[in-house]
């Protein structure tokens, strides 16, 4: 086939163009450090990588979710150990009082202990995350406990509800990391005859000041299943404070596990990507030197 | 005749033949570079010879004609691929934009945004009273539905740019059909008295740039005239007669003789225009429609669900979101119902009126403590029955009316909106178990509002009390609790549910199709940016395979038209020596005259 002159320059910016471009792609690929710079790169790749990438979202959110979840449930541990520690203060106290035949002055002084303790477990009742209370249920904006000395039949209320503040974990878990505050301190109604860690101190206190030995031996028992129910709380928030250690280290692993993933779909081998753009620079150069030398060529040298 | 004399009439025929064989070669080489030229040869033919004294002599050279060196056949094939491929050049530089504007590769990016949203619900349900938390949700609520617009505002800016295109396109072929026609004139005047081999060339240039704007048809007469006719065979040039296009709204009209006019839209394939109308009725089209299913499905959704909670207020007033055309008729009416509906549509013509059910929902009022007022039934709250086929927005606002003590007022607005209010400032109200889906329906409660991806908002009461924005739900006492987060984790969980979106499919001249999908949102939004990659790709791969047949057929076309420099320096030289030689004829026939006068 006849070649023309306008062939021959032509297929000359053809090639080099070519050339070029490949260069400038491989170029493309070692300065960003990716392999997908635009969706017609690879585009099922792009599309696993945004869902890799919303799952990776997620999960970390996820991770966000355990980290305020474990801050409701340590402050609620460390309220209720404290709790415990005053209950069994109390419980002491009236050992104390039953096996011992006290004086009137002694009496008094136990009586004001337990009124401390009162006050103190009432403050840790109400303890709160942030600005909310923990142990008010979802009422988390009312402060659970309220004490009124004054009011003759009903001493201290709850103004909680009955459904703990949980936090998401999972996709399908919703761990509660707040309480049902009758869950600890025990029952509050309408009128003062339930059983609860504020009735029975107070009627304490009385009968300490009565030295009514019968009631205190009854009320050591009731401080007794106090404990056990308190102490039955901070056993489930070991628990779940071990559980959230476990998910969380599931999301570590789940987040190395996708972004590998996502690594070898959307980030260039910077090795390959360099040796790729240093073959790409040399094909362009030989186009270059390739062509120079063509164009040279003419009959017009000769004649 | 004979002796000399025939000899330097020879020798005068040579001269300037060789002269013309190198005129022919010079205006060949200045024209190397020309594009659309067309290489000339001088034919050289012999002249006819004459018998004398029973001999016979040749008497010469002569030169017939100039001919070009031209292979219509190929021509043709060439000028259809090139048709081919410049419309695939404009469909890959209009992917390339979409690509740019779905770009995921940024934190403003339509995924990344989805990331975000669920997130901050997420946050919401960690800490359901913080102010902060339902600043966030709300900000990136409504970045989202930013997103959404600002998407739907760049396909649409892209849909006029094409407008643009195809009406600045029409012009385009109409001054080059104008003058194809008038060199149609040229040439018929020319060619009666010798060949317009220039000016043919010139005629097919100018036929090669109209057939990169729209595939064309074309043949030559004998006469030398040049036919056009469009794809669909309605006449662009016929002889010096031209037919002119217009475009007009979205079609591309072709007039004829007398007022006969004629959409030709769907009958243009090929070019500019073609891959134009192409990307407009069917790329663009897919992707705002399925952008905008997107939204809508989206804005149901989160509503459906927004609406079954409560925020930490309840309302002292609240107006629905979504126009009830007609408040007499019922709300979802067995049958498919039209949107908008016309004057004989019987429905209401809610917008998401076909996702109501039957069902029913609770309304609850409470006084200035907080406390439930009860409205005078056996239970505290107000349940109102939906019957979708025949409950209608009046029956609504009736029982409502009746029903609330006087502590509440229901109404539709003269706009068309439904609308409740607290009777005074004490009282205030809030939903609950809606299973029938009339409040996101109506719009109240919600929070989104619009239709699809043009419109989608935050719900503008959300603005002006973010407390509104439901993470939490009533209970079955009517309490509202400010901790309560289940709410929010039911629309956290939406990004985890499959969720029926529509994907729709465009072909010019045909009426769009859609199928149904079960896909989760953000899937669905990565599907979509993915689709824009696949296209892109393929129309790369297609430009790329056309411009190598392009530039084979090109390559061919060259080797027989186009212009060899060593070919006509090798001519040059030749037509130079036959020049001298013809030369030293004319010194010899002189030298014999010579010799002949000096004869004494």
């Amino acid at each position: 086939m006849k070649i023309s002159t306008k062939t021959l320059y032509d297929n000359i910016i053809t090639n080099l163009n070519r050339a070029s471009t490949d260069m400038i792609k491989a170029n493309e690929v070692v300065s960003t450090g990716k392999k997908i710079n635009r969706a017609s790169d690879d585009p099922m790749g792009l599309m696993s990588v945004l869902d890799i990438r919303s799952s990776m979202a997620n999960i970390d959110q996820l991770g966000r979710n355990i980290t305020a979840g474990r801050l409701w449930i340590t402050v609620g541990e460390s309220s209720l150990n404290q709790v415990d520690e005053f209950l069994y203060q109390a419980k002491a106290v009236c050992i104390d009082i039953k096996d011992e035949e006290k004086t009137g002055l002694a009496r008094e002084n136990a009586a004001d202990a337990v009124d401390e303790y009162l006050k103190q477990i009432l403050s840790f009742a109400n303890a709160k995350v942030g600005d909310s209370y923990i142990f008010a249920g979802t009422k988390t904006d009312t402060k659970p406990f309220f004490l009124d000395e004054s009011d003759p039949e009903v001493k201290v209320k709850y103004k909680g509800n009955a459904n703990p503040f949980s936090v998401k974990v999972g996709i399908d878990t919703d761990v509660a990391v707040g309480r049902n505050g009758e869950e600890v301190f025990g029952v509050f109604g309408e009128n003062w005859d339930y059983d609860n860690i504020f009735k029975t101190l107070i009627d304490v206190k009385q009968h300490i000041m009565d030295n009514n030995k019968d009631e205190i031996e009854m009320s050591i028992e009731k401080i007794e299943s106090h404990l056990k129910a308190v102490r039955s709380v901070i056993s489930d928030a070991t628990v779940k404070i071990t559980q959230f250690d476990i998910k969380e280290k599931i999301i570590k692993d789940l987040d190395f596990a996708y972004d590998n993933k996502r690594s070898l779909l959307e980030d260039a081998d910077i090795n390959e990507a360099v040796v790729k753009l240093k073959i790409k620079e040399l094909a362009y150069q030989s186009a270059l030197s390739a062509s120079a030398s063509v164009m040279d060529l003419s009959i017009m040298n000769y004649l | 005749m004979s002796g000399s004399g025939l000899l330097l009439s020879i020798a005068k025929d040579a001269l300037s033949a060789q002269q013309y064989g190198i005129n022919v070669t010079a205006q060949n080489i200045a024209n190397v570079d020309t594009p659309g030229y067309t290489k000339q040869t001088a034919v050289f033919t012999a002249k006819t010879p004459v018998t004398y004294g029973g001999i016979v002599f040749g008497v010469g050279v002569t030169i017939d004609e100039i001919i070009q060196h031209r292979d219509s056949y190929l021509e043709g094939r060439l000028r259809d691929q090139k048709t081919i491929l410049s419309g695939l050049e404009e469909e890959e530089a209009c992917l390339s934009f979409l690509e740019g504007i779905f770009n995921e590769n940024s934190d403003h990016s339509l995924g990344a945004q989805f990331i975000d949203f669920w997130n901050v619900w997420h946050d919401l349900s960690n800490n359901p009273s913080g102010e902060l938390e339902r600043t966030m949700v709300y900000e990136t609520g409504s970045l989202l539905a930013d997103n959404f617009q600002s998407l739907d505002e760049s396909l649409l800016r892209v849909e006029r740019d094409i407008n643009l295109s195809i009406g600045a396109g029409v012009d385009q072929i109409n001054r080059l059909t104008s003058k194809l026609a008038s060199f149609n004139q040229e040439i018929l005047n020319l060619e009666a008295t010798g060949s317009a081999n220039d000016l043919k060339d010139q005629r097919n240039m100018i036929l090669d740039e109209l057939s990169s704007y729209i595939d064309i048809k074309c043949y030559q007469d004998d006469n030398g005239n040049l036919t056009v006719l469009t794809n669909g065979g309605y006449t662009l040039v016929d002889k010096n007669n031209t037919f002119l296009l217009y475009s007009e709204d979205k079609d591309v009209m072709w007039e004829g003789s007398g007022d006969s006019k004629v959409a030709i839209t769907d009958s243009i394939r090929g070019g500019k225009i073609g891959s134009w109308l192409d990307m407009r009725d069917e790329i663009i089209a897919k992707y705002r429609k399925d952008l905008g299913e997107l939204a809508k499905s989206l804005i149901w959704e989160v509503n459906q669900i927004h609406t079954q909670g409560t925020g930490k207020d309840a309302f002292s007033e609240v107006q629905g979101k979504y126009k009830i055309d007609k408040p007499g008729e019922a709300i979802n009416p067995p049958g498919e119902a039209i949107y908008p509906p016309n004057e004989y549509d019987m429905s209401s013509g809610l917008y998401f009126q076909d996702s109501v059910s039957d069902g029913n929902f609770k309304l609850w009022v409470y006084d200035s403590n907080g406390d439930v007022v009860n409205l005078g039934g056996t239970e505290d709250e107000l349940v109102i029955n939906i019957d979708a086929d025949s409950t209608t927005a009046d029956d609504i606002v009736e029982y409502i009316n009746t029903h609330s003590g006087g502590t509440i007022n229901a109404e539709i607005t003269s706009e068309g909106y439904f609308s409740i209010s607290a009777s005074n400032d004490d009282y205030t109200f809030a939903f609950s178990e809606d299973t029938s889906n009339i409040l996101a329906a109506l719009g109240i409660n919600t929070f989104f509002s619009g239709t699809d991806a043009g419109n989608i908002e935050v719900n503008s009461t959300l603005f002006s009390n973010k407390e509104l924005i439901a993470a939490g739900r009533v209970d079955s006492e009517g309490n509202i609790a400010a901790g309560d987060n289940s709410n929010a984790f039911a629309i956290a969980n939406l990004q985890y549910e499959g969720v029926s979106v529509k994907s729709s499919s465009y072909e010019r001249g045909k009426d769009s199709a859609y199928i149904d999908t079960t896909t989760t949102l953000e899937n669905y939004s990565h599907s979509l940016v993915g689709l824009v990659g696949i296209h892109s790709k393929s129309v790369q791969g297609q430009r790329e395979s056309n411009e190598i047949i392009v530039n084979q057929l090109t390559e061919i076309r060259n080797s027989v038209s186009s212009v060899s420099l060593d070919e006509e320096m090798t001519n040059l030289i030749k037509y130079q020596h036959a020049y001298a030689a013809a030369a030293k004829l004319i010194t010899t026939a002189d030298e014999m005259l010579k010799t002949l006068l000096a004869i004494k």
